[in-house]
């Protein structure tokens, strides 16, 4: 069976299409072109210098994708810094021989946190949305059942969330239907949250785990008033999932074709 | 010669203004809000919300309910002078550029600047006497403050349906389902900003029109309340929402916002119709996304106009409006433009500061060509250069507008040669 990878790469291709050919997603090829070379020469630079015996650069590829749906920014280089830092840290931030924190999350999170660039909850339209849920669900469907919790504790979390708020407040469903379709949290549940490097092994740690990152990017987003809570929630919560995974230890996962192996 | 028009009045007969809450009246006035200018400055969590509306009824019949995140204190309300907002509207509204040909047989440069004004005038009215017992509404009168010619209320209450029976058994006539949207709010810990007009201040200060009122308050909710505005208007409703934002352009969080066309060469006879125009392509441009708000105007504060319509912005004028660290220290103006109804826009508008200082703005070119005598050599070309260009300028316009290509071929001015 090919990488799955192969699958959310085709996937990213086409909603970067559609979201800079009709949506008007403020990110130009230059920027897709010079993030994606720059994910690829770090990764290729970090197997060198960590002495991995991989050539694999298919997650590189993956990471590059992710940053040019989500990060914006005005300067030209943030999207490579975000690219370098990103894969960066798969090599550097590491616990138990696996890297702690979603890679594009990691530079996403650098970059708007240093205010050099920003994430455009708003960007998706529905075309965008409709194309976003569909693949990324066939794709769980056909290549990841066996993580396929995550997405489904995740939406089912965040959606009964705010219901219960809609309910309590007394406002009309339309709100909450309204607040579902957002892009960001969707391409959040379907691919970043669901990195099988970057969460729990054990199933029931794993919904457990899930369902608080859920939890946490609600009163984030809602109460704090922070855009993007889950992407903040998933990484004050990444440290919990080397803890998690000692308690309740179960059989890491690995791409099917390929694995980075641990670093010593 | 180049000359910058402004486009006149924006979208409506009066230049756009006023608020997000809504209007609530003692008689069966012809309430309608459709329009309505707000400015908010956010200087980290400090929040200025200046909010002009376009009441057309009696100003006896004029009250407005805005909720606020916090009780605000009366050091904290103030009133404007309409012209302040009426100068910022000026400043960045949509605009045109005029550039002529020069004599491409004898090529010469010169121009000037021409700018011209906006007329600016803000109708807002007020009501009458009210408060009392709140015990058995479950309303509470937080504060009670006369601030110039308003009375200002600042009121919390345990739920809506009792908010909506104080205020009704207090004389205000208030729209259908407004009970449902005060709970929403109330649960969400807001207050309510109830103003109205002391007439007897107002005559005597000799106003004749509503002036915009101005709360600050210390929140980190970046938001604006626009669902009870949705109630009592007829159809869909114009924002113009101008923020100051020290870090850069301010966007809808929770909708999509996109940048309206901008430096597109049109025909020369758009001179003459602009506000047909641009009301034409925001429609369009409303038709093809519907549920997004859209950037007029994003400019960092540092950076000069250019080209500049209305008065520079001065320092002054940032103060007044919440922004005080003025235009040397950097930040960034951006001017959000949203159509919308309850249907559409179901949810408050949250806004994103982003960190994006690339100015953006509504500018579309008139290029004259050169209709003198010409002898030379280049003459030929240059002739069929305007010809060409004069098509493509038509296409642009129907494709900005919708309008058919049939009619603006029509409507192109003849040339002279």
């Amino acid at each position: 069976m090919s990488d799955p990878r192969h699958g959310q790469l085709a996937l990213q291709g086409v909603l970067l299409a559609l979201g800079a050919g009709w949506l008007h997603f403020d990110v130009s090829l230059t920027s897709v072109l010079t993030t994606t070379a720059a994910a690829l020469v770090t990764q290729w630079a970090c197997l060198r210098l960590w002495r991995v015996p991989s050539r694999d650069l298919t997650s590189a590829f993956v990471t590059a994708g992710s940053l040019a749906l989500l990060l914006r920014s005005m300067h030209p280089w943030a999207g490579p810094v975000a690219a370098v830092v990103a894969i960066a840290s798969k090599f550097l931030l590491r616990a138990d021989g696996r890297h702690m924190v979603n890679p594009s999350l990691a530079g996403l999170l650098l970059l708007t946190g240093l205010d050099l660039a920003w994430v455009s909850p708003g960007q998706w339209g529905s075309a965008s949305l409709w194309a976003l849920l569909i693949g990324g669900g066939a794709w769980h469907v056909l290549h990841h059942s066996r993580r396929s919790d995550v997405p489904v504790t995740f939406l089912l979390t965040w959606s009964g969330l705010f219901l219960a708020r809609a309910l309590w407040l007394g406002d009309p469903l339309t709100i909450w239907a309204h607040q579902l379709r957002s892009g960001t949290v969707l391409l959040f549940a379907l691919f970043m949250i669901t990195d099988p490097r970057t969460s729990p092994d054990d199933r029931l740690a794993r919904i457990a785990w899930t369902a608080s990152v859920a939890a946490v990017g609600f009163v984030l987003q809602v109460h704090l008033w922070i855009n993007a809570g889950p992407l903040w929630a998933l990484l004050l919560l990444a440290p919990t999932v080397p803890l998690l995974n000692r308690r309740r230890p179960a059989r890491a996962f690995t791409w099917r074709s390929v694995a980075i192996p641990a670093s010593k | 010669m180049r000359r910058h028009l402004l486009l006149p009045a924006l979208l409506s007969p009066a230049p756009a203004f006023a608020f997000c809450g809504f209007y609530v009246s003692h008689a069966d006035a012809d309430l309608f809000n459709d329009s309505s200018h707000v400015v908010l400055a956010r200087d980290g969590d400090h929040t200025t919300v200046t909010m002009a509306n376009d009441y057309h009824g009696a100003p006896e019949e004029f009250a407005m309910v805005v909720p606020v995140p916090t009780v605000v204190k009366q050091k904290d309300i103030s009133v404007l002078e309409s012209k302040i907002l009426a100068d910022l509207d000026a400043y960045s509204a949509p605009r045109l550029a005029e550039y002529h040909d020069p004599d491409p047989c004898a090529p010469v440069v010169l121009y000037e600047i021409a700018e011209a004004d906006m007329a600016g005038a803000v109708s807002m009215r007020a009501p009458r006497g009210m408060v009392e017992r709140e015990e058995k509404y479950k309303v509470r009168i937080e504060a009670q403050y006369d601030i110039e010619e308003y009375n200002v209320l600042i009121l919390s209450a345990e739920e809506g349906e009792g908010l909506q029976r104080w205020l009704r058994d207090n004389g205000y006539k208030l729209p259908a389902g407004a009970d449902r949207i005060l709970s929403s709010y109330i649960r969400q810990d807001m207050r309510f900003f109830v103003a109205k007009v002391d007439l007897r201040e107002q005559q005597r200060r000799g106003l004749n029109m509503l002036r915009p009122l101005q709360v600050r308050y210390e929140s980190d909710k970046f938001m604006l309340p626009i669902r009870l505005g949705t109630l009592n208007a007829r159809g869909k409703q114009d924002l113009i929402l101008h923020t100051f934002s020290r870090k850069g352009r301010v966007e809808l969080a929770n909708y999509r916002t996109v940048p309206m066309p901008s430096n597109l060469n049109v025909p020369t006879f758009v001179g003459d119709s602009f506000g047909e125009v641009y009301k034409a392509m925001f429609a369009e441009q409303y038709e093809r996304y519907p549920t997004a708000g859209f950037t007029e105007y994003a400019w960092p504060l540092r950076q000069k106009c250019d080209p500049c319509v209305g008065e520079p912005l001065k320092q002054d004028l940032m103060v007044k409006l919440g922004a005080p660290w003025g235009p040397t220290e950097g930040g960034m103006l951006t001017r959000l433009h949203v159509r919308y109804d309850a249907a559409s826009f179901p949810e408050d508008l949250r806004l994103h500061e982003t960190a994006d200082m690339r100015p953006h703005q509504v500018r579309l070119v008139l290029q004259h060509p050169f209709e003198g005598p010409m002898t030379c050599d280049a003459a030929p070309a240059y002739k069929s250069a305007v010809r060409e260009r004069r098509e493509e300028e038509a296409r642009t316009l129907a494709r900005l507008t919708g309008w058919s290509l049939d009619l603006i071929r029509r409507r192109l001015k003849p040339l002279g040669w």
